[in-house]
């Protein structure tokens, strides 16, 4: 068994390497041979130039901030969803509304209101409010689907020993609700991170990815454009990975993780 | 609850059901269940439960559960008038075919379920006792995902018994295993049952098992169902896989048959 774990482990590395090797080449022959001339795409090693001569406080001090109001947003976002999806659990009548309003909050158009409160309430509003928008609606979804969740056997189950709508979802329906909520929080990762850069376009702000960004692009700077694109993924693709690892620890029995681990 | 010493335990009143009619809306539809079934076993005996899918049966024991009311007639178990849940009729346990354990609980809290539902004192020396009881020694913590499908019934049947009921209920609890493990489960489950005999009512469409188990095998017509004939087990106890072989066991198995045959081919002949 060790054995063969190992092994796997080994293929899934070389898997990972190979392809990113694959991707890079790829990368460099469209960058370099096909765009060559047009400055859309810059080659690799122009973007690590451009990493090198920019200096990492830079990157680090844009994205920081940005980080910090798409962590803000991602909690109170999280938060709100978490209510309303409690509330309906005490009240079933309420799931209609809530899924209206969760439907409602995505078809807002950020670009709209956002400068709403940018002038309400300015500085780094805006971002935190577009990043909790954002968050709100996969939370609140991943939330009402898990909550329906439960399979009747075990709800029968605790049913048939007296049990009664309160003991039902205190030992079957919050948990059967874990996977799909995991789920969710995961994609709300970099939902909410791309929602805080969206509000630093709005201005009032002079860091930050979306500012960072904006200037680039007036500057032209192609290549630093870029480097924030490919660094602004890696992250969003780390909190996902968080998420997921938090998840494991706090619920090792998700089906999520069935394939790997049994046999 | 009497204790009566003096009459012998199977003379006293097991299972009671009368005029136990119930019935489903479809869209535009009226769906008879069941229809005007009377049933009464004495206490302490096992009763199997069989006819073809979608005859009704797991509507009986879904009833007799108190997961759903019947549109007329009267349930009694043990003299008692159901009651749902822990209260203060017999204690009730329960198994279903599909194991419906909890994933997120290992076998030992899957097993202490219906104690801390029914709200009764969880010992944990009983639990070990009910894990080494269906043969699951070492496996305290493992989580269902990590268990075979026979392991998981045994869970259930081990939950079932947690709550020392007087009334069992069975549906097709080994229904979904591959043939071996069932006809070794099967014998778990009389050595247990036998070991301390309880009102047991057992849904099957499995003929052999009912044969091997029950006290009295209740066969049942297809859809509205009714009951068609209820037929004593007169084997001795323990019965064994030799039993299969035996010349009682063919005829009762040949007579069921028999019972089950003609109902269907009526059916077949009104389509």
């Amino acid at each position: 068994m060790a054995q063969l774990d190992s092994n796997s482990r080994l293929w899934d590395w070389a898997f990972v390497i190979g392809t990113a090797l694959f991707v890079l080449a790829g990368w460099w022959l469209v960058a370099g041979v096909v765009l060559a001339g047009t400055h859309a795409l810059p080659t690799p090693d122009a973007l690590i130039g451009k990493l090198i001569e920019d200096g990492a406080g830079f990157y680090a001090r844009h994205i920081g901030v940005t980080l910090w109001s798409g962590a803000q947003g991602y909690f109170w976002g999280n938060l709100l969803a978490l209510g309303v999806a409690a509330m309906v659990l005490l009240v079933p009548e309420l799931e209609g509304l809530a899924t209206q309003i969760g439907v409602v909050s995505k078809c807002l158009p950020l670009v709209a209101i956002g400068p709403i409160i940018l002038v309400v309430a300015g500085d780094r509003a805006p971002s935190i409010f577009l990043a909790g928008l954002s968050v709100f609606f996969t939370t609140l979804i991943g939330a009402l689907l898990g909550l329906s969740a439960a399979k009747r056997p075990a709800l029968d189950l605790v049913a048939a020993y007296g049990g009664g709508r309160w003991m039902q979802l205190r030992k079957v329906r919050l948990y059967s609700a874990i996977p799909a909520l995991i789920g969710a929080l995961q994609i709300a990762v970099p939902a909410g991170f791309l929602g805080a850069i969206v509000g630093e376009y709005l201005g009032g702000v002079d860091t930050g990815v979306g500012v960072a960004l904006a200037i680039a692009q007036s500057q032209l700077e192609v290549e630093r454009a870029w480097a924030f694109a490919i660094l602004t993924g890696l992250i969003a693709l780390a909190g996902y990975g968080l998420v997921d690892q938090v998840g494991r620890r706090l619920a090792p029995w998700n089906p999520a993780y069935a394939s790997e681990g049994a046999s | 609850m009497a204790q009566n010493t003096t009459s012998p335990r199977l003379e006293q009143p097991g299972l009671h059901l009368s005029g136990l009619s119930r019935h489903f809306r479809l869209g535009r539809e009226t769906i008879t269940a069941i229809s005007d079934v009377d049933l009464t076993t004495p206490r302490g005996s096992f009763t199997a439960l069989i006819g073809p899918s979608g005859c009704g049966k797991s509507t009986i024991l879904r009833i007799l559960a108190g997961l759903e009311k019947p549109n007329a007639g009267t349930v009694e178990v043990h003299g008692q008038a159901l009651r749902r849940g822990a209260g203060d009729g017999p204690r009730l346990g329960i198994a279903f075919q599909d194991a419906a354990l909890l994933a997120w609980r290992s076998v030992f809290t899957n097993i202490r379920l219906p104690l801390e539902v029914a709200g009764l004192p969880v010992d944990p020396k009983r639990i070990g006792d009910l894990i080494r009881l269906v043969g699951l020694e070492g496996f305290e913590s493992a989580r269902p995902a990590q268990l075979s499908g026979g392991m998981r019934q045994r869970v259930s049947i081990a939950r079932a018994l947690a709550v020392e009921p007087e009334f069992l209920l069975l549906d097709e609890p080994f229904g979904a295993l591959d043939d071996i493990t069932r006809q070794r489960l099967n014998l778990e489950l009389q050595r247990i049952w036998s070991a301390r005999p309880m009102t047991t009512l057992m849904v099957t469409h499995g003929l052999q098992e009912a044969i091997v188990l029950a006290d009295r095998v209740v066969v049942m017509s297809p859809r509205p169902g009714r009951i068609l004939a209820s037929i004593p087990v007169d084997l001795p106890r323990p019965r064994t896989l030799d039993l299969l072989r035996s010349p009682e066991f063919h005829a009762l198995q040949d007579q069921l048959l028999e019972i089950m045959y003609s109902q269907s081919a009526v059916a077949s002949g009104e389509d």
